[in-house]
């Protein structure tokens, strides 16, 4: 694999997994809001997802800063 | 994650197909850019025609043009698709052409993803507009599609939810596209704190989506399933709660309006420095502002609900944390203008619709602020004074800065400049018209005239004429647009590559129009 080759099949995976996590996040967002509502908890299924969201943007970004 | 890269797309992706395929099936970001401006276009005279018939049945008392159910659904489609076929997609189309080249990447991180999440779009408006031809016509329930009415409406409504749905579907992926793209494929050197205002804009904007569009989606989807399975989530006589789905809805519809105007603010910033000359003051504090504004967004939607009755807590929180929405945004205008102060200043076209834009947009942000107060809110809550501060700020706040954007990025992308007088005949008659219609809604609000009424009581007579003879005003300037966009396209004064003397920016240093692959070899940012 030349170089080129490599650094763009690296750069793909990483745009996977950033695309993927985005997706993950939206697909939660949809399902948590029907289920949240169905449950009849809608408090807090809502503050679970935004603990959930807001965590895990604080872990990201943590371990962002120590890179 | 900024790791350089060659070329973004697959073998196929460096085919370059002519004719109707080079637009069916492209996967170039500019292409794909152009099919979402011209797209978004086109929605927007579809929706304006809709506000012209709605105007021309106000023009005076009485019922003239339409039947009051056809005008409930001529509001409702008006909303709709100016919110979801126009300003939506056309801020995409800004996005398309330009992230890749203000950041050095070759192309969007997914080309094919991005032709897919465009060619949702003509579908989706399909369904809106054809609803008007089913039984019942189209839904009539407003843009918020609030129950009970939107459970009870005919099969207009479901074809407005599957709508709302692909486009959805469409904004989260184009969404999930341009982050990925931002945090992956900027080129060597630029760093977050490098980035454009513009790609900013985005970023931010692409991150509220991708949390407030799915809420939409899943409320519609209960809606859905409240008409046609039995479910009971918003309808009260099954022990469901009409007053929820105005909470999820809100907890949308108020990002919505940021996720509309963040990508202006940073065209805007795009272009104020050009024409000032100089960079932008407080660069950072810009940044940070678009932050706190998208944080900020996500908490103050029941501002839209003072009337629902909320416990004086409720109404405490929702008020002041709308108030603060004020705080970075002004952050925002006044590091516009402390950008234009002493700088060397001249006014082409993009420039008079920046300036433009921050008067009408500062006339929507004060009204803004006056309807946060929860009190002040309850008196005015469905008039035409809501009416006048939304349109101050989507209109002359998201549509201003898309002409502005329009202006100062065509000769890059079409290799010839456009004709300034004509220009400046759009800005001037666009201003004018805008203000007439909308301006004296204020009026009509404070004097009591409720939003969405076929019909009016004579002592609104004069204001709503005025109104009428300015939105046509208006939409006529729009033709000016268009044939200048046009011309422009078909010929004119080469462009240079740096269009403007005082751009700056990668998207620059490419020729005027840019080649159809670009930033091959990503460039090095110092």
């Amino acid at each position: 694999m030349t170089e080129t080759n490599a650094t763009r099949a690296l750069q793909r995976a990483a745009s996977v997994r950033t695309a993927l996590i985005l997706a993950v996040v939206a697909l939660t967002f949809f399902g948590g809001i029907i289920a949240a509502q169905r449950l009849g908890q809608s408090m807090i299924g809502l503050g679970a997802l935004g603990v959930a969201v807001i965590g895990g943007s604080l872990v990201a970004l943590v371990h962002r800063r120590r890179k | 994650m900024s790791t350089p890269l060659t070329l973004a797309g697959d073998a196929e992706h460096l085919d370059h197909p002519q004719g109707i395929r080079r637009w069916l099936t492209s996967t170039n970001h500019k292409d794909i850019g152009t099919l979402y401006l011209w797209f978004s276009f086109t929605m927007f005279i579809v929706g304006g025609i809709m506000a012209l018939i709605i105007r021309a049945e106000l023009f005076q008392p009485g019922l003239q043009v339409v039947r009051p159910e056809l005008f409930n659904e001529l509001t409702t489609m008006h909303g709709l698709i100016m919110l979801f076929g126009a300003f939506m997609p056309a801020f995409v189309g800004f996005a398309n052409w330009q992230i890749p080249l203000m950041i050095g990447a070759p192309d969007m991180a997914f080309p094919r993803l991005n032709n897919f999440s465009f060619w949702l779009l003509p579908p989706a408006a399909l369904l809106l507009v054809s609803s008007f031809f089913v039984p019942g016509g189209a839904t009539g329930s407003g843009w918020t599609l609030y129950p009970p009415l939107s459970v009870q409406m005919g099969p207009g409504m479901d074809m407005a939810i599957f709508a709302i749905h692909i486009l959805g579907v469409s904004s989260i992926i184009g969404s999930v596209n341009i982050i990925t793209t931002i945090l992956n494929m900027r080129a060597p050197g630029m760093t977050l704190m490098k980035m454009p205002m513009f790609v900013w804009g985005w970023l931010v904007t692409a991150y509220m989506l991708i949390l407030v569009m799915p809420v939409l989606a899943g409320a519609v989807t209960m809606l859905l399933t409240d008409r046609h399975f039995g479910t009971h989530f918003f309808n009260a006589a099954g022990g469901g709660d009409p007053v929820l789905f105005q909470h999820i809805f809100w907890f949308f519809g108020h990002p919505e309006v940021y996720i509309l105007i963040l990508p202006g603010f940073g065209i805007i910033s795009q272009v104020i420095p050009t024409f000032a000359r100089k960079p932008l003051f407080g660069y950072r504090s810009m940044v940070f502002a678009m932050c706190a504004i998208g944080i900020v967004s996500v908490v103050v939607w029941a501002h839209h609900m003072f009337t629902v009755g909320m416990p004086v807590a409720g109404q405490l929180w929702f008020m002041y944390a709308s108030l603060l929405v004020g705080v970075p945004t002004g952050v925002k205008v006044f590091n516009w203008i402390a950008t234009m102060w002493e700088g060397s200043l001249s006014f082409e076209t993009p420039m008079l619709f920046a300036v433009g834009f921050i008067f009408v947009f500062v006339v929507g942000g004060m009204t803004g602020i006056i309807l946060a107060i929860a009190p002040v809110d309850i008196q005015m809550q469905d008039t035409y004074y809501v009416v006048a501060h939304f349109h101050y700020v989507m209109v002359a706040g998201s549509l201003f800065a898309m002409f502005a954007g329009t202006y100062y990025w065509l000769p890059k992308w079409t290799g010839h400049m456009y004709d300034e007088t004509l220009g400046r005949w759009h800005f001037w008659l666009s201003m004018i018209f805008f203000n007439l219609t909308f301006f004296v809604m204020h009026f009509l609000g404070l004097a009591g005239m409720p939003r969405r009424i076929p019909d009016y009581p004579l002592q609104f007579a004069d204001f709503n004429m005025i109104a009428s003879i300015g939105a046509f005003g208006f939409g006529l300037t729009q033709l000016l647009f268009l044939y200048t966009v046009i011309k422009c396209i078909r010929g004119g004064k080469p462009a240079s590559a740096r269009v403007w003397d005082g751009a700056t920016g990668l998207e620059w240093t490419l020729p005027s129009p840019p080649p159809h692959h670009t930033f091959e070899t990503p460039p090095v940012v110092t």
